[in-house]
């Protein structure tokens, strides 16, 4: 149309292009560090200014990170992040969906008390939860204790409900007029077209979840439920710790992170194309 | 013309009320009642604590409201936890909001390796706590030889005092918290952008409308439901911060850096009064509470939807 | 509040007292000072407290006997009567953390594996626990009554029994052994039982880097014993450039309040009681006074510069003041500094040279098991109270000096590794604890606990007074009445020389 106007188009995209590279460094140097750090001697680790680029690599402390039962953490870890996420999924959609779209009493002052639930600070909950879990329920360093508290996610049930409600009525009007059951209409419609903010959920929960160490720690006391933050507390010594071996371990426990996030990324863009395409 | 019909038509709440019951809804039961099962049962416990003097195995002593009326009038280390943890989530909510939707703008009108962009502005999400704080002590660190200030140095500037100055401490915090908080919130604007039909823009373009005002009259406003959810969200996460600023100063340089939470964990768990430190999570609460209403107040009658 | 200051116009400096005695002057005075509604007056002299004959490591070298081995050792320390469970009994212990190489958790699962082939019916399942966080968890297990049955000592131990989480023991074992061979006893509590007993003791000495005191032509022994010469000396090992600190002479940032804490002590002076603190005291102002002058008038250190730990780490300070478990910290993070200890100045020269800390064989009962448990749990106890080999290990391998009944060449181990001039890193903790030991003779003072809100509060005051650059005395009045505030509203172990 315009060639001027491509010319522009062209300058505005190099500019953008430059900003998102220029953050993008900012966001990847810490990152750098860390992985770096990992595998660098503590000679050249702490230094000012700091090393970039290690003269010695040495792997060993990854090596020692594993070796210390850290194959067990992660089964525990996934095991617990898994069901919790998978819990978290479906019942926020559920419950986001039921908030969105139907009517009945109370409802404002339910959603109310979700919300209010988001609002108490986590030292308070910490001690009655525990005594829940652990006095009521004999749960106590089971992977139950920590699945049973964060199967229900009152942000999660927030945020499908703000996407929920976007949904068009005409469409669920349409499938229930056909004769379809609540329950189908919840599965076959609403769960398909949530797929882009269900992703951001999984994704979100399974990191929560992943790095959560201070409920863990309080409830599991031997390695048989130990999740992977704990795992890595447990390098501490009573008056001092060692970095390297520290932020190794910490690389274990982001690194199915990454992937997680990798594998659920593609998901969401199916999702947010496959609803494009509906209009 | 075409456009606006669609805009208002999706727009409008559900226009039927139904009276009926839905068996449906029966669902509510089992969800909400096991969140209520650890979240309601410790806001009561607290609420009722609150009323005591508690040591943590000592025979509870009632006083009633003295523990309000302390932490109000004589209480000087709680108010300045408020200040700060207002001043902190003041800016850090809006700030990190603007930059992550001008992020997920940028990167969501990228035609190419979008999710090489997506996964980089994702990764401070992904990492641990500790690794975190090690990182940022380093970029903070007060001395010339921090690398913030050998940036700075080569810039011809001082060095700043960062954590270590009452003055940037939190400033520090904000940074460093938007630039953890980036992805998240890039995550879900970009859930919300993608739910903007392609055929607004098309149309507006037709129209004649340019980029900012595109922005402004069809992305911000597609968008509001996002908003308002990250707004509150923000707020809530930002007001409860405490890991980050516990593990890299420990309130430092006295009381700069002490937030809300972290002066209710240190009455409790290490000065043991747990009645007092209910207290102070009870006034928390009910903070958020009202914070929370005004919010939702002021922003849905600028976007209604 | 009140200007007057309190008269403490003679008193004696408490040395470290015979345990015997020790524990009979904390009962009297313990039962004395319980705590009070109204503060004491402040211009009433404190207590005198008689100080007891310190027992040099010499003086027990000439008395005990002669010993080259942990046999020999364990010969002289004796054994007990053991029981042993009819059948099988399980045992859950909670520990320290900590890599497997490292030698002190080498040295405690050492001990845990010859307890159980001693005693092959007691199964012992061991958790560690990182020890931020144990405070939580114990409260957590003692508010649910469910937890371990051993419990390891931890930094705010004393909390333990106030909050009914261990047991006390003095009417059911051992009185004759703990006073033969000079424990410690712990009596935190008002109704004074023993919980437990400690063996050796920590505090803090001068680190000093070889290589920089070398360039000036110093070695460590050259290093002034007083704290204005010191002052001075260290200027000479301070690198300026302009306005910008490249290296330190005495890199102290963020661990100015203990030196603050021990100068305090270095001048006779009280920091608190049971009932009121003596922030706002001529000692406590020389003493902040002397930490200002560092940066301001021997510039020998700067508000902005690295951390202690990373200063000296890093080899940018030429000299730091540390507690002995530092050795450590420098061999995992920071193996390249070659450094050698030295002794911490004072006023005078001489003695008290501050606070020190006591550790213990370290395991604790707890209130949480019963029955047969509870008597495994107290072999076990027993078993690590009494094992020479444990006892010796356990205190080396983290930077402790063994104060019990030592080795009887002890001393010699320490003149031996004294002269060497390239230590091993093992020989280098010798050396420190060497420094450590004599600066112990010469007299340092124990206070008790020192709990956590102390802590946080004495590092408000260094960052209010050092990093803000507040005022010294407006900043003492104010956090003297917050000090008070604590101990009105808390009940914390606090001993007659605190």
């Amino acid at each position: 149309m315009m060639r001027s106007g491509k010319t522009i188009q062209f300058a505005r995209s190099t500019i953008i292009v430059l900003f998102l590279a220029f953050g993008a460094f900012i966001m990847l140097l810490p990152f750098y560090w860390t992985l770096i750090t990992a595998i660098k001697t503590p000679s050249e680790t702490g230094t000012f200014p700091i090393i970039w680029f290690p003269t010695k690599v040495t792997f060993e402390w990854y090596v020692k990170a594993w070796s210390a039962r850290f194959p067990q953490y992660y089964v525990n870890s996934i095991l617990v992040a898994v069901a919790v996420v998978f819990s978290n999924v479906f019942t926020s959609a559920m419950a986001g969906y039921i908030f969105a779209k139907y009517n009945f009493r109370f409802k404002n002052a339910l959603f109310v008390l979700v919300l209010a639930t988001m609002m108490v600070p986590f030292i308070v909950t910490l001690i009655p939860a525990y005594y829940i879990i652990a006095v009521w329920l004999h749960l106590k360093d089971t992977l139950w204790a920590m699945i049973l508290p964060a199967l229900i996610s009152p942000f999660g049930i927030f945020l499908m409900r703000q996407f929920t409600s976007s949904l068009p009525d005409e469409l669920l009007d349409a499938a229930r007029m056909d004769g379809a059951s609540d329950f189908r209409i919840f599965r076959q419609i609403v769960l398909p077209l949530s797929t882009p903010a269900l992703s951001a959920l999984a994704i979100f929960h399974f990191i929560w979840i992943w790095n959560d160490f201070l409920w863990p720690l309080l409830v599991t006391d031997s390695d048989k439920s130990r999740t992977l933050p704990v795992g890595v507390a447990l390098f501490a010594l009573p008056r001092w710790q060692q970095t390297n071996l520290v932020v190794a371990a910490s690389v274990l426990v982001m690194a199915p992170l990454v992937i997680v996030y990798f594998v659920f990324q593609r998901a969401f863009v199916r999702g947010i194309v496959l609803t494009g395409m509906k209009y | 013309m075409a456009a606006t019909t669609n805009l208002t038509s999706i727009r409008k709440p559900a226009a039927k009320k139904r009276q009926r019951f839905q068996p449906f809804v029966l669902w509510l039961v089992p969800i909400l009642g096991l969140l209520m099962l650890f979240s309601v049962f410790p806001i009561l416990a607290s609420f009722y604590l609150s009323l005591f003097d508690f040591e943590m195995l000592q025979p509870l002593k009632f006083v009633g409201l003295d523990n309000f009326i302390y932490a109000i009038t004589r209480d000087l280390v709680f108010h300045k936890t408020v200040l700060n943890t207002i001043y902190f989530a003041l800016v850090s909510v809006p700030a990190g909001m603007a930059v992550s939707l001008v992020v997920a703008q940028f990167i969501f009108g990228r035609k190419y390796i979008q999710s090489f962009w997506r996964t980089i502005y994702f990764l401070p999400v992904v990492t641990p706590v500790v690794a975190i704080a090690i990182v940022w002590r380093f970029i903070y660190q007060p001395s010339k030889f921090g690398f913030l200030n050998s940036l700075l140095a080569t810039l011809g500037m001082n060095p700043i005092s960062w954590i270590n100055s009452q003055d940037w401490v939190i400033p520090s915090l904000i940074f460093l918290s938007i630039w953890a908080g980036l992805g998240y919130n890039m995550v879900l604007f970009l859930a919300g952008l993608g739910g903007i039909p392609g055929t607004f823009y098309e149309a507006a373009k037709i129209d004649g409308a340019n980029e900012w005002q595109m922005f402004w009259k069809i992305t911000i406003p597609m968008l509001s439901p996002t908003i308002l959810f990250t707004t509150i969200t923000g707020t809530i996460s930002a007001m409860q911060i405490f890991s980050i600023p516990y593990i890299m100063t420990r309130g430092g340089p006295e009381n700069a850096s002490r937030m809300w939470v972290m002066w209710i964990q240190e009455v409790g768990f290490a000065q043991f009064r747990m009645g007092y430190a209910s207290s102070l999570a009870v006034m928390f609460f009910l903070f958020i509470m009202v914070l929370t209403f005004v919010q939702l107040r002021l922003l849905r009658t600028q976007w209604s939807y | 509040m009140t200007t007057k200051k309190p008269l403490i116009s003679r008193r004696e400096m408490l040395k470290f007292m015979g345990v015997g005695t020790g524990g009979a002057l904390l009962v009297g005075l313990n039962a004395g000072c319980g705590p009070q509604a109204t503060p004491a007056p402040t211009n009433t002299p404190l207590p005198v407290i008689e100080a007891q004959a310190t027992p040099t490591v010499g003086a027990l070298m000439a008395v005990g006997e002669i010993a080259a081995t942990y046999e020999v050792g364990q010969a002289a320390y004796g054994w007990y009567d053991e029981w042993h469970p009819a059948s099988q009994v399980d045992l859950l212990v909670w520990g320290p953390t900590g890599p497997a190489e490292d030698p002190f958790i080498k040295s405690l699962n050492g001990a845990v594996a010859r307890f159980q082939v001693k005693y092959p019916e007691i199964k012992v399942i061991y958790e560690p626990i990182p020890g931020e966080d144990l405070d939580t968890k114990v409260n957590a297990a003692v508010a649910a009554k469910q937890g371990p049955d051993v419990l390891f000592e931890s930094d705010r131990e004393a909390e333990f029994p106030r909050r009914g989480a261990v047991r006390p023991f003095d009417d059911i074992l051992l009185p004759d052994y703990i006073k033969a061979h000079k424990f410690y006893e712990v009596r935190p509590l008002p109704d004074n039982r023993l919980y437990w007993v400690h063996c050796s003791i920590m505090g803090p000495i001068l680190y000093t880097n070889k290589a920089l005191l070398a360039e000036k032509g110093y070695k460590p022994a050259d290093i002034p014993k007083k704290w204005d010469e010191f002052g001075q000396f260290c200027k000479d090992l301070t690198k300026w450039d302009g306005d910008t600190l490249l290296q330190a002479g005495f890199g102290f940032n963020n661990y100015a309040r203990y030196i603050w804490n021990d100068m305090m002590y270095q001048q006779k002076a009280h920091v608190y009681n049971q009932t009121k603190s003596f922030i706002n005291s001529p000692e406590s102002e020389t003493a902040w006074q002397m930490l200002v002058d560092f940066y301001d008038k021997y510039k020998i250190n700067s508000r902005d510069f690295l951390a202690f730990d990373q200063g000296f780490g890093t080899g940018k300070s030429a000299i730091a003041q540390v507690w002995t478990w530092f050795g450590s910290t420098l061999e995992g993070n920071y193996p390249d500094v070659d450094w050698a200890p030295a002794t911490y100045p004072t006023f005078t020269g001489e003695g008290p040279y501050g606070r020190f800390d006591y550790d213990g064989p370290g395991w604790m009962v707890t209130t949480l098991c019963e029955g047969d448990k509870e008597k495994a749990a107290w072999e076990f106890f027993k078993f690590h109270t009494h094992e020479y080999q444990y006892l010796v290990e356990r205190s080396h391998t983290v930077g402790l000096v063994l104060v019990t009944e030592p080795h009887p060449d002890y001393e010699k181990m320490f003149t031996d590794v004294a002269a060497i001039e390239k230590p091993t890193q093992a020989e280098r903790r010798f050396q420190s604890l060497a420094v450590l030991s004599k600066q112990f003779q010469g007299g340092m003072v124990f206070p008790g606990e020192v709990a956590a809100p102390f802590d946080q509060l004495w590092q408000k005051m260094e960052e209010a007074i050092l990093v803000n650059q507040r005022p010294i005395k407006e900043v003492l009045v104010e956090y003297e009445k917050e000090y008070d505030e604590l101990l009105k509203n808390t009940s914390f172990w606090i001993t007659p020389e605190a």
